[in-house]
C-alpha cells in the first residue's frame, strides 16, 4: 500500500515546534519524544517523524478504506540510525518507510513495492501535468487516465475504459509537490 | 553474395528509461537510473544500489494477455517482451495472423539467467511438498529460452527462434548472430536482443565477489563511475534492449525507416589463456576481436568516429582503452570519441550489450554523443593514453559515420559490432 | 455560549492557518478544515491547541480524531464546556 508526504523545510523550521510541549504531547508518543529530544537537530527530527506518520497514515487509510481522521498519536514510529528508513506501527500493522532529507525538503514514502517518485520544486503542477508526467515517464502512451478521489479522499489513477484503479499518492506543501506510484519491481 | 543488413526497429527497457523516445531523451540528458533499494540493505549487501527499469503494472496490459499475466514473475521476460514488441512495432511489422508463421522472420534473444524470482517461488513450493501448485508457466518462465519463446509466440516468427547466453556479451552476440543469418540469406528479418533479470538473487554473487561499489549507497546516482579515478566497481543493473535487423532489400521494399547499417563484427574468446581467466579478458583476444571486426567490415581503424565501450567502472577500464589504441593504431588526440552507457544504467549484465547497441545506434542515427557521467575525475592512467576531450562529459552534437560497440564477458568472451550511418 | 459565538471565535482561531482564503467566506458547520480551507494537518494540531486555550478546555486524542469540520469542532467544544 502506498502513501507519501512532502514537507517544505523552509516553512517549518521557524515554527520551533519541538519546544512546544503541548504540540509534542498531542502528536508524539513518549518514546518518539525522547528520540526527538536526543537528536542533534530536534526540530528536523520532529518533522521526519511527522512525515513518517503522514505517509503511513495515507497507506493505512487506503489499505483499509478508512474515513479521514486526525490521529497522529496512534502511529508509533521508529527511525533507523541512518535516518533514511523507519517503521510505523498502527492497529497491529507495520509499514516500512523511506525518507529523503535535504536542505530544501523532507520526503517520506511507504510502499510494499518500489515506486516511481517525482518531486516538483517551486512549482505546483496541475492534475493534467502530473498525468502527462506519469504517462511519458512510464511509456504509457495510449492511456487516458484521470485522477479521482474516493469518498474518503483517497486518490487513484483511473482508466475510464478499463475502469482499472491504480493506487497513487500525492502530497503538497509550500513550494513542493510530490507523488509516488508503485512499480512492478518488488 | 552477402546481403547488406540494416536496423529498422528498436525497443528498450533500461533503468533510466522505458521506451525508445524516453531513452533517447535520457541519454541526451545524462539521466541516471541507479537507485537505492532498501531490500538490498536488509539483506546486508555491500552494494545497495542498482538499476531496474521503472515499470507500472498497467503498462503490462499493452504487451501481455490477462492469461499470460497470471503468475508472471520473471522480470527478464517482462523487460524482454516490452523491448522486443516495441522494436517489432517500431519497425512497422505486424504479428503473423492466421495459421502459418512468418517463415522469413526469426528471433535471437539472449539472457544470462531467466525467471529467478519465479524459480525461487517454485523452489519454496517444491520444498514444501506442493509441487502440483507450481502452475503451468513455471517452466517457460524459467527456461533460458523462455524469452525467445514468449516473443516467438507473440510475433509469430517461423525462422530460427533461440536464446543465446554468453554473460555480458549476450546482447551484442545476439546481434551479430542475427546479422550472420540475414547476411547469408537464411532470414529476412531477425529480432535480436537480450534481457536480464533484476534483484538480489542475480546480483548477490557479484556482491560476494566484492566487485561492486559499497560507498555510494547514500548517493546512488553517483555510484556508477566508468573511467573515473574514484571508480570502485560496477553497479548491477537489469533490463532489455531489442533491435530488428533486416535484409536491406526487404527494408527498402517495405519502405521501412532505417536507423543504421550493421557493417560487420566479430565474436571470439581468449580461451582463458595468457592474461585471460574466467573473469578477466585475454588482451590479445580483445585486440584480435576488434581487428577482425574492422577487417570483415572492410574498414580501417581510422574510419571509426566513436566507440561505445564496455567500460564497466572497474580497473579494467584503462586496459580496455589500451586495447582499442593497439587495435585501431590511434591514441591521444587521434583517438575516436568514446563513451560508456554504464554511468547512467549501471552494468545491465546480459542485457547490457543490447541496451548499449540501441544507445549506439541512436547516436549514429541522430548525430549526437551522449555524455559520460560521473567521471569528472578521469582516471590518470586513461589520461596518459588519450586526450581528455575524447571523453565527452557533456552531450555533443556530432556526425557519427561509423561507431564501434564492444562487449566483454565472464568466460573470457568478446564481441565487437560495427554500425554505420545509413544514407539512402 | 451561543453556537454563533463559538463559530465566530473558531473562525478567528483558524484564520492564520488557512491556505485557501475563499473558503473563509462561507465559514459554516460543514466547512472542512483540510478540503475547504486547506489547513495542513500539522497546523490542524495547532488549531486544536488554540481551541484549548480559547475555550479553556482539554481535547483528548479520541475527540481529536473526529475533528474534520467546523461543525465537528463546535460539537466537541460544546461537549467539553458542558462536561467542564
Amino acid at each position: 500500500m502506498i502513501g507519501n508526504d512532502i514537507i517544505d523545510v523552509r516553512l517549518i523550521l521557524s515554527e520551533r515546534k519541538s519546544e512546544n510541549q503541548r504540540f509534542m504531547a498531542k502528536v508524539f508518543t513518549e518514546e518518539e519524544r525522547s528520540m526527538i529530544e536526543k537528536a542533534d537537530d530536534p526540530e528536523t527530527s520532529l518533522w521526519l517523524f511527522w512525515s513518517i506518520k503522514e505517509a503511513a497514515y495515507k497507506a493505512h487509510q487506503r489499505n483499509f478504506d478508512l474515513s479521514r481522521t486526525l490521529n497522529p498519536f496512534s502511529f508509533k514510529c521508529k527511525l533507523k540510525a541512518s535516518g533514511k528508513e523507519g517503521t510505523v506501527e498502527v492497529d497491529g500493522f507495520t509499514y516500512d518507510v523511506q525518507l529523503e532529507l535535504n536542505s530544501e525538503y523532507i520526503h517520506c514514502h511507504t510502499s510494499s513495492q518500489t515506486v516511481f517518485k517525482k518531486i516538483y520544486r517551486k512549482y505546483k503542477p496541475t492534475k493534467e501535468e502530473i498525468l502527462k508526467e506519469i504517462c511519458t515517464s512510464l511509456d504509457l502512451k495510449s492511456r487516458n487516465f484521470r485522477i479521482e478521489k474516493d469518498s474518503n479522499g483517497i486518490p487513484s489513477l483511473v482508466d475510464p475504459h478499463t475502469t482499472k484503479k491504480l493506487p497513487f499518492s500525492l502530497s503538497h506543501h509550500g513550494n513542493f509537490t510530490a507523488f509516488v506510484i508503485p512499480l512492478i519491481n518488488s | 553474395m552477402n546481403k547488406r543488413v540494416v536496423i529498422t526497429g528498436m525497443g528498450v527497457a533500461a533503468p533510466n528509461a522505458v521506451g525508445l523516445a524516453n531513452f533517447e531523451a535520457a541519454l541526451k540528458n545524462g539521466s541516471s537510473g541507479i537507485r537505492f533499494f532498501p531490500e538490498l540493505e536488509k539483506l546486508n549487501f555491500t552494494c545497495q544500489v542498482g538499476g531496474k527499469p521503472q515499470i507500472l503494472e498497467e503498462l503490462l496490459d499493452n504487451y501481455f494477455t490477462p492469461l499470460q499475466l497470471k503468475g508472471l514473475n520473471s522480470s527478464g521476460i517482462v523487460y524482454g517482451v516490452i523491448s522486443g514488441t516495441d522494436a517489432w512495432i517500431d519497425a512497422g511489422l505486424e504479428t503473423a495472423n492466421g495459421n502459418s508463421p512468418d517463415w522469413d522472420s526469426g528471433i535471437i534473444f539472449g539472457t544470462g539467467i531467466l525467471g529467478v524470482d519465479k524459480f525461487r517461488e517454485a523452489i519454496h513450493l517444491i520444498d514444501a511438498g506442493k509441487t502440483r501448485r507450481l502452475g503451468s508457466t513455471s517452466v517457460v518462465q524459467t527456461m533460458a529460452s523462455g524469452i525467445s519463446a514468449y516473443l516467438g509466440g507473440m510475433l509469430g516468427c517461423g525462422n530460427q527462434v533461440t536464446s543465446n547466453s554468453s554473460a555480458c556479451i549476450t546482447g551484442t552476440e545476439a546481434l551479430l548472430m542475427g546479422f550472420d543469418r540475414i547476411r547469408s540469406g537464411r532470414a529476412k528479418r531477425m529480432l535480436v536482443g537480450s534481457c536480464g533479470d533484476h534483484g538480489p538473487y542475480v546480483w548477490g554473487g557479484f556482491d560476494a565477489m566484492r566487485i561492486l561499489p559499497g560507498k555510494y549507497n547514500d548517493r546512488p546516482e553517483e555510484a556508477s563511475r566508468p573511467m573515473s579515478a574514484s571508480a570502485t566497481g560496477f553497479v548491477p543493473g537489469s533490463g532489455a534492449g531489442a533491435l530488428v535487423l533486416e535484409d536491406l532489400d526487404s527494408a527498402i521494399e517495405r519502405g521501412a525507416n532505417i536507423y543504421a547499417e550493421v557493417l560487420g563484427g566479430e565474436i571470439n574468446s581468449g580461451g582463458q589463456r595468457g592474461d585471460g581467466s574466467m573473469t578477466a579478458a585475454n588482451n590479445e583476444a580483445v585486440e584480435r576481436c576488434i581487428k577482425v571486426a574492422l577487417e570483415n567490415s572492410n574498414i580501417s581503424g581510422s574510419a571509426i568516429d566513436a566507440i561505445n565501450g564496455h567500460l564497466t567502472a572497474t580497473n579494467r577500464d584503462s586496459t580496455e582503452i589500451r586495447n582499442w589504441i593497439n587495435s585501431l593504431g590511434r591514441k591521444r588526440d587521434n583517438f575516436p570519441y568514446i563513451n560508456s552507457l554504464k554511468g547512467m544504467t549501471g552494468h545491465c549484465l546480459s542485457a547490457s550489450g543490447s541496451i548499449e547497441c540501441v544507445a549506439s545506434v541512436l547516436q549514429v542515427k541522430n548525430d549526437f554523443l551522449f555524455p559520460n557521467i560521473n567521471c569528472e575525475d578521469l582516471h590518470p592512467e586513461i589520461l596518459q593514453l588519450i586526450d581528455e576531450d575524447r571523453i565527452p562529459r557533456q552531450k555533443m552534437n556530432a556526425k557519427i559515420n561509423i561507431l564501434a560497440k564492444a562487449s566483454f564477458g565472464f568466460g573470457d568472451v568478446n564481441a565487437v559490432a560495427i554500425f554505420k550511418k545509413y544514407i539512402a | 455560549m451561543s453556537e454563533k459565538e463559538i463559530i465566530d471565535r473558531l473562525k478567528k482561531i483558524v484564520e492564520p492557518y488557512v491556505q485557501r482564503v475563499e473558503g473563509l467566506q462561507n465559514f459554516q458547520e460543514n466547512t472542512d478544515f483540510l478540503n475547504d480551507l486547506e489547513i495542513n494537518s500539522a497546523n490542524l494540531v495547532d488549531v486544536v491547541l488554540d481551541v484549548e486555550d480559547e475555550f479553556d478546555i482539554e481535547i483528548d486524542n479520541d475527540s481529536l480524531e473526529g475533528m474534520l469540520t467546523v461543525g465537528d469542532a463546535k460539537s466537541i467544544i460544546q461537549n467539553k464546556i458542558k462536561a467542564g
